[in-house]
C-alpha cells in the first residue's frame, strides 16, 4: 500500500496511503531566488520564484534552524496562495535560498 | 500555603503539533509521528485522532498502520522540535528561572516563589499556558502539586490543553483508584510483581504492610509505598545544577537483521566516532566500555570492560568494543548494535600525555577531525570503514548530501 521513496539517502518525509491521499510531498532541493525581509533579527521570506513562475509567501506557517558545522541554515514552512505548503531554506553562510521540498493536497 | 508548588508543563502531542502547524492541511487527520509502516520504527506521537484507532506512543509503526490504514505516517524532524522546544524553554524561563527541561516536550517548574494561594496556582498556570499558545500557537497541559510525582501524574489528568492541581490535601483520594502502573517510577515489571501480591491500584500499594513490601522489594519496598502515597522529589534543577552524566552511549537499529561481521563492525566504528565525540565535547573520559548486541527475538546481551585507563578516542573505544563483539556475537541475526561508555572523568584527571605516545597522536587527530566537523558539519570527515560500512548497511545514513546540491526531483510516490 505504501511506497517509499529515497533521493540522495535522504527518505522522502511521508508515507502515503494510496486509498486516501490528503497531501503529497515532493522533495525539490533547487536554487530559488527569494525576496525577504530582514527585520528586529528575524528573517521572512516574502516572495519566491520557482521554475519561473512567482510565488507570493500569504503565510509562514513556522520556522527551525539546523547547522552544520558554522553554517546555520534557517528552513520556513510556508503557503502561497493556494493550500500547498512549500519548504524554503536560507544558507546564512552562501546567502542561498533553496526549495527543498513542497507538499501538495489532493 | 508551607509545601512547594511545582509545576509539570506538558505539551500536548508536541510531535505532531508542531508538524500540524506547518502542514495545517493535516489538521483533523489521524497523523503518526515516527517510523515507516513497513518499517521497524515506532509511533513516536500520534494524533488525537490516531489514538481514537488505539494508536499510542511506543507501538511498532506496522501495528500502527494495521490498526489504522488511512493515517499518515511522518517522518521525525528533530531539528524542528529541538527548536521549538528551545523556544518554549525560553517562555518558561520569562516565568522563572527554577526550570528543568526532562525531555523536548516536558519540564518541571518550582514556582514556589510565586504563588501565595490555590487562586494564585491557576491564574499562573493559566498566564503559561496563554503566553505558550499566544507565541507559538501549541497547547500545554500543566499539572501542579507538592512535588513532582504529583504535578507528573497531575499533568496526565486533564488533557489536551488543561490544567490540574492536586493540593496536598487531596493526594490521598485522588491517588486512591489510581492504577499502580500509572503511577511514574512504577514500571510493568514491577506492576506485575505487584499483581501477584494483590496490588491494583496506589491506595491498595499505600495501605499494604511494608515488611512484606520489603520482603519482596527490599529497599525499593519503602520507595514504592512512597510512590503510592504521592510522597516524591521535590527539587527542580535547572541545567547549570544538573549532575554531570553518568554514561555515554549510542545504539543503532537495524533495517533487517544483520549477520556479516563486517557490516556490524561498521555500524558499531560509527557509534563508537558518536561516543567519543561527545566525550570530548564534555571534556570527559570513561574505563567502562560496554557493548549492546540484541539479536533476533529481542535477546538483549550486554558485554562489557573495566580498563586501567580513561578512554575518549574513537580507535581505542572501537579496539575493546570490537574485542567484545567476536566475544559475544555468535552469527545468529543482530537487530541492534550499541556502545557506551561509563565511570566517566574530567579528561583533567588524565595521565600526563606523552608527545611520542601513540595516545598523544591520537589526541591531535581526534581534536584536528573535531575542528574540521566544527567547521565543515558533523559528515564533513570520518573514517573511511564508518562509512563504507553504514552505506552499505543502511543507504538512509550514508553520506548525507549538502543541502545546497541539487537533485533531479520527484520519480512518485
Amino acid at each position: 500500500m505504501c511506497s517509499i521513496a529515497r533521493f540522495g539517502g535522504r527518505f522522502l518525509a511521508y508515507y502515503l496511503n494510496e486509498c486516501s491521499i490528503p497531501m503529497r510531498v515532493e522533495e525539490i532541493h533547487e536554487p530559488i531566488e527569494v525576496i525577504a525581509l530582514f527585520r528586529r533579527g528575524k528573517l521572512s521570506p516574502l516572495k519566491f520564484r520557482w521554475k519561473g513562475r512567482a510565488y507570493r509567501v500569504s503565510r509562514v506557517n513556522g520556522g527551525w534552524n539546523t547547522d552544520e558545522g558554522e553554517t546555520r541554515f534557517h528552513h520556513f514552512a510556508v503557503m502561497s496562495d493556494g493550500p500547498d505548503v512549500f519548504e524554503l531554506t536560507y544558507n546564512q553562510s552562501t546567502y542561498e535560498w533553496t526549495i527543498e521540498k513542497v507538499s501538495l493536497v489532493g | 500555603m508551607s509545601a512547594k508548588i511545582i509545576f509539570c508543563v506538558d505539551m500536548d502531542q508536541f510531535f505532531v503539533a508542531v508538524e500540524l502547524l506547518h502542514y495545517p492541511q493535516l489538521r483533523g487527520k489521524p497523523v503518526i509521528v515516527g517510523g515507516e509502516p513497513g518499517g521497524r520504527g515506532i509511533v513516536a506521537t500520534s494524533s488525537y485522532e490516531a489514538r481514537r484507532y488505539g494508536i499510542r506512543a511506543g507501538m511498532a509503526a506496522m501495528e500502527a498502520y494495521r490498526l489504522c490504514p488511512q493515517a499518515i505516517f511522518v517522518h521525525p524532524n528533530i531539528d524542528k522540535y529541538v527548536n521549538m522546544a528551545e523556544r518554549i524553554f525560553r517562555l518558561l524561563w520569562e516565568f522563572t528561572e527554577r526550570v528543568e527541561p526532562v525531555s523536548v516536550d516536558e519540564a518541571f517548574l518550582d514556582v514556589t516563589d510565586l504563588v501565595q494561594t490555590p487562586g494564585e496556582v491557576k491564574s499562573l498556570a493559566m498566564r503559561i499556558k496563554h503566553r505558550i499558545r499566544e507565541v507559538e500557537g501549541l497547547t500545554a497541559t500543566i499539572g501542579a502539586g507538592a512535588n513532582r510525582l504529583v504535578a507528573k501524574i497531575a499533568s496526565g489528568m486533564n488533557k489536551p490543553d488543561g490544567f490540574t492541581y492536586l493540593p496536598p490535601e487531596h493526594v490521598a483520594e485522588v491517588f486512591h483508584d489510581l492504577p499502580v502502573g500509572d503511577l511514574h517510577g512504577i514500571g510493568r515489571a514491577t506492576t506485575e510483581a505487584l499483581g501477584r501480591l494483590g496490588i491494583r491500584t496506589a491506595g491498595q500499594l499505600a495501605a499494604f504492610p511494608i515488611e512484606i513490601l520489603r520482603r519482596v522489594f527490599g529497599k525499593w519496598g519503602d520507595e514504592l509505598q512512597k510512590i503510592a502515597l504521592g510522597q516524591g522529589e521535590d527539587a527542580v534543577l535547572t541545567p547549570n545544577e544538573r549532575p554531570d552524566e553518568k554514561s555515554m552511549g549510542h545504539e543503532h537499529t537495524f533495517d533487517r537483521d544483520l549477520t556479516e561481521s563486517a557490516l556490524l563492525l561498521g555500524r558499531l566504528h560509527l557509534l563508537c566516532e558518536r561516543v567519543a565525540r561527545r566525550l570530548r565535547e564534555a571534556k570527559m573520559a570513561g574505563r567502562v566500555v560496554t557493548l549492546k548486541l540484541r539479536f533476533h527475538g529481542f535477546e538483549t546481551r550486554f558485554h562489557g570492560r573495566k580498563l586501567k585507563d580513561h578512554l575518549q578516542h574513537e580507535t581505542e573505544i572501537f579496539s575493546i568494543a570490537r574485542t567484545l563483539f567476536h566475544e559475544c556475537f555468535d552469527r545468529r541475526p543482530v537487530r541492534l548494535v550499541g556502545v557506551s561508555v561509563s565511570d566517566l572523568t574530567p579528561d583533567l584527571r588524565l595521565r600526563q600525555l606523552d608527545f611520542f605516545s601513540p595516545h598523544t597522536r591520537l589526541a591531535i587527530l581526534s581534536q584536528a577531525c573535531d575542528e574540521v566537523k566544527d567547521r565543515f558539519g558533523e559528515e564533513a570527515i570520518g573514517y573511511a570503514t564508518g562509512v563504507f560500512f553504514s552505506a552499505r548497511s543502511s543507504p538512509s545514513y550514508g553520506i548525507r548530501p549538502r543541502r545546497t546540491k541539487c537533485y533531479r526531483p520527484f520519480q512518485g510516490v
